[in-house]
């Protein structure tokens, strides 16, 4: 058993662990101090079991959180499997926050927020724009506060998939991209490094201020951005919240606050520096 | 005027909006919530909202 505790804010997670595999891998994705021996006197935000169930070559390791079964794995995935599964815990059980599926950066105080489903090349934006010097909050989720309405960190590795690994290693060749798995679910995945810069504010909360819907889209002439209004804005960011159903009457109390203070545009592009350009020029 | 079905009218107007929350926003475009069935719609549309996919 290696077990451990990782520390990466809000949530402190705690891990029982099976595989030492595991705990170097991680050891190059987070800074040292994030990662610690579990403190019996601390209570986690939650568990994640990565457990060996048997011997031999079939998917040996079963990642799970208390008796909720997530995926059973190999040891050659176990880095996305897990990356995966924080993210499930998240979703399923952090109903302080409401969470919608968005990469989120900041300059400024404020907050961009990208929502979008897998294949929108939200991820690639994402690396792109903290590459040049926007701060990550999150490549993945946005949480909101319920009480102060504030855009929470939850900074970790940026997931990077298939093309995007070549795009961004040939675009940024000083970025730090480690644990390249290939033949995951999702095709070959691996993760950026936050830069020192998100690492330091993982703690500082942001103001919404932007909403974009980027879909990239490779046979587009010409970049468009068209303004959305904020009721279909809202229909939008709720259908990309995890838990915007659970919250109910507050989900949509803290949905509406969010709203209000954004302004909502949708962007199609084939071509990064065109999509950039756009993005400095509006934020 | 029947007493009886006329406040059972004012009730159940009370219920509707007891049941309802409106969110207008600057450009005047509007969003409702039931508190009753947890819907929400787009005003004048009939779109819901759903989850995504947890992954």
């Amino acid at each position: 058993m290696t077990d451990f505790a990782i520390h990466t804010a809000p949530f402190s997670v705690l891990v029982a662990n099976h595989s030492n595999k595991l705990t170097a891998a991680l050891a190059e994705l987070y800074p040292a101090e994030l990662i610690t021996r579990p403190n019996p006197q601390l209570i986690y935000d939650f568990c994640l079991q990565v457990q060996r169930k048997w011997a031999g070559w079939g998917r040996p390791f079963h990642v799970s959180s208390g008796d909720q079964h997530f995926r059973m794995t190999d040891s050659a995935q176990l880095v996305p499997v897990f990356e995966w599964g924080v993210n499930w815990c998240v979703a399923s059980y952090q109903h302080q926050f409401l969470a919608i599926h968005a990469a989120v950066l900041e300059r400024d105080g404020k907050a961009l927020i990208m929502p979008a489903p897998p294949g929108s090349g939200k991820s690639t934006l994402c690396a792109v724009l903290m590459q040049e010097g926007w701060r990550l909050l999150s490549d993945e989720m946005c949480l909101v506060d319920l009480v102060s309405g504030a855009i929470v960190p939850y900074v970790r590795p940026v997931s990077l998939k298939n093309q995007s690994l070549t795009l961004l290693q040939s675009w940024y060749p000083q970025a730090q991209i480690r644990q390249i798995t290939a033949g995951t679910t999702k095709g070959t995945v691996g993760y950026m490094l936050p830069s020192k810069h998100s690492w330091a504010g993982m703690q500082q909360t942001a103001t919404a201020a932007w909403v974009i819907f980027p879909q990239y889209n490779a046979a587009q002439q010409q970049l468009t951005l068209s303004k959305v209004s904020q009721a279909d804005a809202f229909m939008h960011l709720a259908n990309n919240s995890f838990n915007y159903a659970v919250l109910a009457e507050q989900g949509f109390i803290s949905l509406s606050r969010l709203t209000e203070q954004i302004d909502a545009y949708r962007l199609e592009y084939a071509c990064i520096e065109q999509a950039l350009s756009e993005l400095n020029k509006l934020c | 005027m029947d007493v009886t079905l006329s406040y059972a009218a004012w009730l159940s107007q009370q219920a509707t909006d007891d049941n309802t929350l409106t969110a207008l926003f600057d450009d005047a475009s509007s969003v409702l919530f039931s508190k009753q069935d947890h819907e929400t719609h787009l005003v004048g549309t009939a779109t819901e909202a759903k989850e995504p996919d947890v992954d």
